[in-house]
């Protein structure tokens, strides 16, 4: 037997007037793929109906607070649009947190062995694009010639109690919930940038696919389920502990009552819930790195970006 | 029943505040066995096929269980080990300069080979088994052993010798892979060393000797009724790379000594204090000079006991070098957080009790399995060596 393409053609409109029995089977065919057509586009236009019916607005519930039936859609490259895109069926919590709760990290440098892990992790589990990072760890050179040493630092947003990157968004586009989560809500950014240049830590960039701001959300996806942040799940030495700071029991609670805990650029007065042990002094006020916005764009293009070293650091 | 399941979550790792453990040197220690193992057993294929030989039936079985009890735990160590694959999903830069996305596909393979030519060995045997079984277990049967029965990789001399080279090539990745794996972890400086990789290489090689000479007599018993011994050129290659160990180990302190920073001069230190019992008492005086002396003279290389002790001291030395190197090297890293020394929590001897045992009991199971028959005669299905096809 012929195997035949989708379109009819020549051959096989010769085919169709020799035998009856393929012209039965073209049609067949035909109204077959008419049907399954007419089937899918009904079934999405129920569920368009249905997605309508579960995202129309709750009265007195203010604007902000409403739930969102149809976050999730993806970008291109899979990237997806929002961080509560897949919990917003857990009603507000995904909005505002949990009550009573105040997530932290602890990061433990003495256990830290640079090995990327969570860097490699966080990429895969938030679809963070090429030559962008939410979390990394950055190995730079520190001190002078012949003084000079090299040194590591986990990297993420440090979710501060003050956050300064949330007065300057016009959009209303991030802030903070109720367990201390600073999010991004991809849909609102304008993309103006303020974010990035406000944050004294580096933590935002603009995603190169979305052209939005974006940096770590403690992978709200996964705490809002119970689970570990994806860096914390990964972390081989062990490194990287969460908790809740209202809990004595957890890690980072533990952490501050037993030893001396550390936090980057305390001055600013952000008090950021990134907490180190064995921060050297040398980068608690010098972190690597500084704000460069559009920097994969730029860097596709060719054109300088902000490099990871620091400057003018003594030991 | 509480305290067994909060262990079981433990060992899968979901979240722990300890460093890097002794499953990961368990883990370095039996892969890299295994890679010794195969090398061994090719080597002595290509000099002149003996199928019947004892070694070259219980030698491959052996490797395929460390091979499967030493992967695990690194796959139970970084939780969702689906994440690994993401690299050929997303797109080969993701892994950048990381060994693993190597490691992820060539130590499986590896694995699949060994156990390839493993059954290969036992093909004809294989074969009359499943003679008169049913067609749904010869069904299973040759799913299960890689359709031996009707393709032996070890039939056609060109094949089996293509075989041959691409299973040495693997077997050195294995052996090799959790030392450059440990070289390029940057915040470490006592493993930013081509030392290590070298230095895993020939306490393998030691330690497989070693294992086989142990170990093959305890199968053939088993299963042929009579201990039949190893080759009798492991005790050997095991006292070459024991003396190979002890040059290594010497010679990279001396550089450390000379040319190291700061940190890798506290690490060496912690070596020399700490964990001085393990590096030096455990690994180096047992697990390199104890065989490199005992196999020394040639008369007792020969001797079944002495040759027994040497191989037991590199097997355990080659566990204890990787753990020492491990243990001490994560205590000092770069970031100048400053020292956290591990002390080995009691359960720890739990989770390496179940390792240990879950090896054994993949040996077991193959050994158990396969075919071998009575022993000796039926085997010579291979010809890889041109001069043994003459002679045989």
């Amino acid at each position: 037997m012929k195997k035949r393409g989708r379109a009819g053609s020549d051959a096989s409109d010769k085919i169709d007037k020799v035998s009856g029995h393929e012209a039965g089977r073209r049609l067949f065919f035909r109204a077959l793929t008419g049907g399954a057509v007419g089937a899918a586009v009904a079934a999405s236009l129920g569920a368009k109906a249905a997605t309508a019916a579960t995202a129309s607005a709750i009265p007195g519930m203010p604007l902000f607070d409403q739930p969102r039936g149809d976050s999730g859609r993806d970008y291109i490259d899979g990237h997806d649009a929002s961080v509560y895109a897949y919990t917003a069926k857990d009603g507000n919590l995904a909005f505002r947190g949990f009550e009573g709760k105040r997530w932290a990290m602890l990061v433990d440098l003495r256990k830290c062995i640079g090995c990327q892990a969570c860097t490699a992790a966080c990429k895969f589990e938030n679809n963070v694009p090429n030559a962008v990072f939410r979390t990394l760890v950055p190995d730079v050179e520190i001190g002078r010639y012949p003084d000079t040493r090299r040194a590591f630092l986990p990297r993420l947003c440090n979710h501060c109690k003050r956050p300064s990157c949330i007065e300057v968004c016009p959009a209303g586009a991030t802030w903070q919930r109720r367990d201390g989560i600073v999010v991004v809500d991809n849909e609102r950014c304008i993309g103006c940038g303020a974010c990035v240049d406000a944050c004294p830590y580096d933590a935002r960039f603009m995603n190169p696919v979305t052209k939005t701001a974006d940096k770590c959300n403690f992978c709200a996806q996964r705490t809002d389920q119970g689970l570990l942040p994806a860096c914390v799940e990964t972390c081989v030495g062990g490194a990287r502990q969460f908790g809740d700071l209202n809990d004595p029991n957890s890690a980072p609670a533990r952490a501050l009552q037993q030893q001396p805990v550390q936090v980057l650029k305390p001055e600013t007065g952000n008090e950021p819930r990134v907490l180190y042990i064995g921060l050297p002094d040398a980068l608690q006020n010098n972190l690597p790195g500084r704000p460069d916005l559009w920097s994969a764009d730029r860097r596709a293009a060719g054109e300088p970006v902000g490099d990871w070293k620091v400057e003018e650091v003594s030991l | 029943m509480t305290i067994a399941h909060e262990w079981y979550w433990e060992y899968i790792n979901v979240v722990h505040g300890r460093t890097i453990t002794p499953l990961l040197s368990t883990y370095s220690a039996m892969v890299g066995i295994a890679g010794a193992i195969f090398l061994l057993w090719a080597w002595r294929r290509w000099r002149g096929p003996d199928g019947s030989s004892a070694e070259q039936r219980f030698a491959l079985p052996l490797a395929v269980a460390l091979m499967i009890a030493g992967l695990t735990n690194p796959v139970l160590e970084v939780e969702q080990p689906g994440r690994l694959w993401h690299t050929y999903v997303f797109g080969w830069a993701n892994a950048g300069t990381a060994i693993i996305k190597f490691g992820v596909v060539l130590l499986p393979l590896f694995t699949l080979l060994c156990w390839w030519l493993a059954v290969a060995v036992l093909a004809p045997n294989i074969g009359r088994a499943l003679e008169g079984r049913s067609p749904a277990a010869q069904s299973i049967a040759d799913v299960l052993t890689l359709w031996v029965r009707r393709f032996n990789p070890l039939t056609g001399e060109s094949f089996s010798r293509a075989v041959a080279v691409i299973g040495v090539i693997l077997a050195v990745f294995a052996i090799l892979y959790s030392g450059v794996f440990l070289m390029t972890e940057h915040g470490i400086v006592l493993w930013g060393s081509a030392f290590v990789p070298a230095i895993f290489f020939s306490s393998a090689i030691a330690a497989g000797a070693g294992l086989l000479w142990l170990l093959v007599p305890v199968g053939s018993y088993l299963r042929d009724g009579r201990a039949q011994s190893a080759q009798t050129g492991n005790p050997t290659v095991l006292w070459i790379a024991a003396l190979g160990s002890v040059a290594l180990w010497l010679l990279w302190l001396q550089y450390a000594g000379h040319f190291g920073g700061v940190e890798l001069r506290r690490a060496v230190a912690l070596i020399d204090g700490p964990y001085r019992g393990l590096a030096w008492h455990w690994w180096f005086w047992l697990g390199a000079v104890v065989p490199a002396v005992l196999l020394f003279p040639r008369a007792l290389r020969s001797h079944p006991l002495v040759s027994a002790i040497a191989a037991a001291a590199a097997v355990i030395g080659a566990f204890a070098l990787r753990y020492a190197l491990i243990i001490a090297g994560q205590a000092v890293p770069k970031s100048g957080a400053g020292y956290y020394l591990y002390v080995m929590p009691p359960e720890m001897w739990t989770y390496l009790i179940l390792d240990f045992a879950y090896c054994i009991g993949w040996m077991a199971l193959f050994w158990w399995v396969l075919p071998y028959g009575t022993g000796a005669k039926e085997i010579p299905t291979t010809t890889i060596s041109k001069e043994a096809v003459s002679h045989g």
